[in-house]
């Protein structure tokens, strides 16, 4: 029988799909029946959503890429000079 | 089609410098918003960028290929920025933000408030709900933030981030799932009022 708490343990694993179908029709069951449940089911999911978004790569500044490779360029000729 | 990771690695270990350039070209990105991520600004990640790609191509000739290039290089990406965490904390006198991360899943309290999911607020483009996520991240201790970032950013799945912290599958899945539920408590906060209809 999942709850409030368990719930708030399986959160996770259901949004990665790790969790068996019985279990998870058990939490869309619970989350359709408790609005308490269903709060933290929903802000849960929007804040993995928000996060998504979040997580979009930053670009390289192009200094730094110029940097990066004539540091790399500079650093392997004194390696190999070794 | 392109040329896979292990051949770029077989070529580089044989001394073609442009096949290590083209590893360089392939992870540079996601190094760079890895490091950014955890160090916080743009100067620190720039340096790891530089020491984490020096370092690969020092210790390439040992890379036996046992894991995938790209774990063994957010290991060592990883292991430059967590360094570099610990020396500026030495530095440091006093520690002005102390992330907290206490509370557990039992403590979470039934919650009869908004449903801040729906609410036309939610969204990145306001900048005070980007503002006040990025902040929460910043605020996840360093071990549970960077579970978050290889797992989010950098696309690698539970195993993988295992693998490149020497942590355990079921640590990775805890730390993820505290980090997840930390930052859902930190939107809350801020939407605390607002209501679903914004």
């Amino acid at each position: 029988m999942i709850d409030f708490k368990r719930l708030c343990e399986l959160l996770t694993d259901y949004f990665d799909e790790e969790l068996e179908s019985d279990i998870c029709s058990e939490i869309d069951e619970l989350v359709s029946e408790d609005f308490g449940c269903k709060v933290l089911f929903n802000t849960f999911n929007k804040t993995l959503q928000l996060c998504e978004e979040m997580e979009e790569e930053i670009e390289v500044p192009e200094e730094v890429h110029i940097r990066l490779y004539e540091f790399l360029k500079i650093e392997i000729r004194r390696e190999e000079e070794i | 089609m392109s040329v896979s990771d292990e051949i770029l690695v077989k070529k580089s270990q044989k001394g073609d410098y442009l096949s290590f350039e083209e590893l360089v070209k392939r992870y540079e990105k996601k190094i760079y918003s890895l490091a950014y991520r955890i160090m916080g600004n743009k100067e620190d990640a720039s340096d790891v960028l530089q020491e984490t790609f020096l370092q690969a191509f020092k210790k390439l000739s040992g890379f036996k290929g046992k894991a995938k290039f790209s774990t063994w290089l957010y290991r060592i990406a990883v292991n430059i920025c967590l360094m570099r965490k610990r020396k500026q904390k030495k530095m440091e006198t006093v520690s002005l933000d102390v992330p907290i991360l206490t509370k557990k899943e039992d403590e979470i309290k039934r919650e009869l408030g908004d449903d801040w999911s729906e609410s036309p607020l939610a969204t990145l483009e306001n900048k005070e709900v980007k503002k006040t996520l990025s902040e929460a991240i910043g605020l996840l201790p360093e071990e549970y933030r960077t579970v978050f970032l290889l797992r989010g950013l950098n696309g690698l799945s539970n195993e993988e981030v295992a693998k490149v912290l020497k942590i355990s599958l079921p640590a990775v899945k805890s730390r993820l799932h505290r980090a997840r539920l930390f930052l859902r408590d930190k939107l809350s906060q801020y939407f605390q009022g607002y209501g679903s209809g914004g």
